[in-house]
């Protein structure tokens, strides 16, 4: 299979090699000779088009070209306008989309390894854990759901791509891919204040490329290579006339896993069999799993859901394949007059990964599954700008688990004023979002859902940015944001304060205080789910509620930052940051109750009393506070014409009070240890059995609905909080370095590497150490002709296939093969 | 190992510092002096000299006093003034905004914005903070963004010409 897409790539690359070949001979070295023989004079006289055609047979130095891509790159998400990237106020990123190309990053979350302070680890090939700055899986001891990134906004031209149901960003449902991109821009600290909740460590805004003269009609990437895997896009763009401009682009990624099994894991005491063989924990196959039992319990028992089996078949469609995703995209520009302007994005994704679990399952392995469509208009009238966007569709978080597929809508709209007073600048803006998911579809019947009907989320948001420079040197930025949601019922507020100095060109010292919060997410708000547990001996009930007024968690960051350009070619970045997290959640036992259920039973003397659990888990903010001091330093240096490096390095603490490091199950057992200790449960039983059987006579209690009479409830927590806890979660160091080294005008050599320190993650069943990583990839290109690269790209070249992520899968090197065409 | 790397390093720093200096502030000093040919300013604002001034760019500030010895606006001398804020930039016919400066883009185009004046930026969309036009390269060839809005706004008059060749933004 590999081979046969090698061959076709290659042919391909041959026959538009030939083809365009002519087209490389054009320049005339004469002419550019004459042209700086020329004196000041000439020049001078020749008229503007005569003047432009001159120099663009000269071109600008590729060495003031270097500057121009690498060190005065500019950004817009730091203010919201564009600026220089060495101006901005906070700490900015920014990827352009050939830095990007010529990484040989194979996604965009592979990409954002070469930004400061981003530490990126890969689950499965393809599918990624991305965190600014760490803070990751908080609350430990927990489900893995809480080590997704809860903190970050990932955007689209400033339309959030953010699962509202579980909080986090599902990457593989992003619907654009590298040829879409113009440059990504990451802003590391709290920006709520800017974009509205969960950018509480930062914003990642993906900006699509603006349709020009100067576009290319047809443009793409491909490349495949090991584990089967297969990723490109092309995109078809023109503008029409100075009014009307439209493309149309398209993705696709295929990927494979290194191996076809799934990871069961130790489950506190589980006792697993197979074919009736006690096995332990380990990798197993689908048909294995089907066969295992934990205790005298099928391990996967297969359920009914609306006509169609859900077992481990279902749940693991293709357990080979660790990504499959398309998108395509359309844009449309139209510019009615100079002082107008609208674009209109929409498109459409269809994606499955297999990745890390959100729910509680013998594996921490599960299949989402994705569909989903967009649209997003942006208009412009002046200082006004308005931005309306529509994202809704269905994704299925854990496939096969009846109550995690759900369908969703989202809308955002927001307008914003930039009112330039001169040393002022004032930006207020209003925002509405509303988020809607609805499970009522994809379960057997009410009840078996997390939220059971739709339900909604809503935002409406006033805010005010002042950015105020009282002398060329000097600059003062408040950012101010209120929001109120429908739940909790409260007003919440984010603010930036930023003060920056610009001492020279070439230096700047700026110092930063923000606060951002996180939105609240369904599943902490509207959980009503009733588990009825078959495959383990306790609890036999296990009760999930949200709680519509919980406290949104918050970041506190004070940082100081500096920005230098001791040379020309050099630009050092560096910042320093100290930010305090608290008001986090989990849902988490609150209760445990012993009863009898099989009371009727019991009351008519022909069985023994059928004891068991129920656990009511609730979502319950914790004392936990988190508190995360570090630096982050990056350079980009152009060395030479040929040369250009770039690094990355950070260093971080993460210490936690209030901490109390214990799991799900182990208060479960506390509180159920509690339950059976208590002397008078035997009394406790009787009477639960005396009630049960008084409101059955009454009809108080209909026994078909009300099935077990519950003895005693425990709501007792254990201590031993801890304080000063140092959190391993997250490595204390992290970084990246890559070269560009460019011998002759048609080779690119690209070698780039990423790497990480030790971490200890924390999860529900067992802590698990991962040894530090280095991850050496390197890009070899061919320009072919102005019109077409072809590639040799190697992942990971050192085979240093230790598990990145805890649980998840090995990734060994991988060889790739490719080109990227324009037209 | 360590004397190699900063060998490594002397040698890399070395080839830095020998960069060949580009043409792209002659070609821009150029430019600026072509729009002089491309623009009418109102009566009014007409002086002997014709003023350029440059914040915050010393090199184009060379390229165009060389420009300026030899030819002139019209029948007008060019004058070249550097600037290093804003508020030391006077009456002027041009401004031209170093990229360093960007940042003041909006503070230049507010205390100028009832003046015939013709502000030109260095950087990609600096129109939209209020440059007239704006240098930017596109596939390593200068370009430049042109907002005849702004210039219209500025009581300045320019030929078809500068526009159609400029890329045109709101």
């Amino acid at each position: 299979m590999i081979r046969f897409k090698y061959l076709i790539i290659l042919m391909f690359s041959l026959v538009l090699s030939n083809a365009l070949l002519a087209q490389e001979s054009e320049s005339s070295s004469l002419t550019k000779e004459k042209i700086l023989s020329m004196s000041t004079e000439e020049l001078s006289g020749l008229a503007l088009e005569d003047l432009m055609a001159a120099i663009d047979i000269v071109g600008v130095s590729s060495l003031e070209e270097l500057y121009e891509l690498l060190l005065n790159k500019d950004v817009t998400s730091a203010s919201k306008s564009e600026e220089s990237l060495f101006d901005s106020p906070l700490s900015t990123t920014v990827l352009s989309h050939d830095q990007i190309i010529s990484s040989g990053a194979t996604s965009i979350e592979e990409a954002l390894r070469m930004v400061p302070g981003l530490i990126v680890r890969e689950k499965s090939n393809g599918n990624f854990d991305v965190h600014i700055r760490g803070n990751d899986n908080l609350p430990g001891k927990n489900m893995l759901l809480y080590s997704e990134n809860m903190n970050t906004l990932v955007m689209i031209n400033g339309r959030p791509v953010f699962n509202y149901s579980h909080g986090g960003t599902l990457w593989e449902t992003l619907p654009v891919g590298f040829e879409d991109i113009d440059r990504i821009e990451v802003v590391r600290g709290p920006a709520s204040a800017l974009y509205g909740p969960n950018a509480l460590s930062g914003v990642i805004n993906i900006i699509t490329q603006t349709i020009s003269d100067d576009s290319a009609l047809l443009s793409g990437n491909v490349q495949a290579g090991s584990l089967n895997t297969l990723v490109g896009d092309i995109a078809f763009r023109d503008k029409i006339n100075d009014k009307w401009s439209f493309g149309i682009t398209g993705n696709f990624e295929s990927r494979d896993r290194n191996t076809d099994e799934v990871l069961i894991y130790d489950r506190g005491g589980a006792e697993y069999s197979l074919d009736g063989v006690p096995v332990d924990p380990g990798y197993f196959s689908l048909s294995e799993i089907n066969r295992m039992q934990n205790g005298d319990l099928p391990l996967w028992p297969p359920y009914q859901v609306n006509g169609e089996t859900y077992d481990i078949y279902k749940s693991f469609p293709d357990p080979e394949k660790s990504k499959e995703r398309m998108g395509v995209n359309g844009y449309v520009d139209f510019m009615p007059n100079e002082e107008v302007t609208f674009n209109l994005m929409a498109g459409h994704q269809n994606s499955q990964a297999l990745t890390s679990s959100m729910g509680d399952v013998p594996t921490p392995y599960t299949t989402k599954i994705a569909s989903t469509s967009y649209a997003d208009l942006r208009a412009t009238y002046k200082g006004l700008s308005f931005q309306a966007n529509y994202n809704g569709g269905t994704i299925d978080y854990m496939a096969g688990n009846e109550g995690f597929e759900l369908d969703n809508e989202q809308y955002n709209i927001q307008a914003e004023y930039d009112w330039n007073l001169g040393k002022v600048s004032i930006r207020p803006g209003v925002s509405y979002q509303s988020m809607s998911y609805d499970d009522t579809e994809h379960i057997a019947e009410i009840g078996n859902g997390y939220l059971n009907e739709k339900r909604t989320i809503n935002i409406l948001a006033g805010s005010a940015r002042v950015d105020y420079r009282p002398s060329d040197k000097l600059r003062l930025v408040a950012a101010l944001r209120a929001e109120q949601y429908n739940y909790p019922d409260d007003i919440y507020a984010s603010w930036q304060f930023v003060g920056s100095y610009k001492i020279n060109d070439n230096n700047l010292f700026r110092a930063v205080y923000s606060r951002a919060n996180q939105s609240s997410f369904l599943v902490n708000t509207y959980s009503n789910y009733t588990w009825n547990v078959v495959n383990m001996e306790f609890p036999r009930i296990m009760q999930f509620d949200g709680d519509p007024n919980h406290d949104l968690k918050t970041m506190d960051m004070i940082e100081i930052g500096y920005r230098t350009r001791p040379a020309k070619n050099l630009l050092v970045d560096i910042e320093a940051f100290y930010n305090v997290s608290e008001g986090f959640g989990a849902l988490m036992p609150e209760t445990t109750s012993l009863a009898v259920f099989n009371p009727l039973a019991v009351i008519g003397q022909i069985e023994q009393p059928d004891i068991n659990g129920i656990v009511n888990i609730k979502y319950q903010n914790l004392d936990l506070v988190s508190k995360q001091m570090g630096l982050s330093a990056s350079i980009d240096w152009v060395i030479s014409e040929k040369l250009v490096g770039t690094g990355h390095f950070t260093l971080q603490q993460t210490k936690l009070d209030n901490y109390l490091p214990v799991n799900r199950n182990e208060v479960v057992g506390y509180q159920a240890y509690l339950a059976q200790n208590d002397p008078d449960l035997p009394a406790k039983i009787q009477q639960a059995l005396v009630d049960y059987g008084t409101g059955v006579a009454t009809g108080e209690i209909d026994p078909t609905v009300q099935t077990y009479a519950v003895a005693t409830t425990i709501s007792d927590m254990p201590e031993g909080e801890k304080s000063d806890y140092e959190h391993k979660s997250t490595p204390s160091y992290f970084g990246g370095f890559s070269l560009s080294y460019r011998p002759c005008k048609k080779i690119e050599i690209f070698p780039q590497a990423y790497f990480y320190g030790d971490q200890s993650f924390e999860s529900q069943y067992s802590t698990e150490e991962i040894a530090g990583k280095f991850l050496l990839n390197a890009k070899v290109s061919y320009k072919a002709s102005r019109n077409l690269t072809l590639f040799v790209n190697g992942r990971n070249i050192l085979n240093m296939n230790e598990r990145e992520f805890a649980y998840m899968d090995e990734i060994p090197g991988m060889v790739l093969g490719g080109l990227n065409f324009k037209f | 190992m360590k004397k190699t790397i900063l060998l490594l390093c002397v040698l890399c720093l070395g080839a830095a510092l020998q960069e060949m200096k580009g043409q792209t502030a002659t070609f821009k000093a150029l430019f600026l002096y072509n729009f002089t040919k491309n623009i009418e300013w109102p009566s009014g604002s007409n002086g002997s000299d014709l003023v350029i001034t440059i914040l915050g760019d010393d090199e184009i500030s060379t390229e165009l006093e060389k420009i300026a010895k030899v030819k002139k606006a019209g029948n007008k001398s060019i004058k070249v003034v550097s600037a290093r804020s804003v508020k030391d930039v006077g009456d002027s016919h041009i401004v031209f905004l170093g990229s360093s400066k960007s940042s003041l883009m909006k503070s230049l185009s507010y205390a100028h914005q009832n003046n015939p004046v013709l502000l030109v930026a260095d950087k990609d969309g600096l129109c939209k903070q209020g440059a007239a036009i704006s240098f930017l390269t596109v596939g390593g060839k200068l370009r430049y963004q042109i907002s005849p809005q702004t210039i219209e706004a500025h009581n300045l008059k320019v030929t078809q010409k500068i526009i159609s060749l400029g890329i045109k933004v709101q």
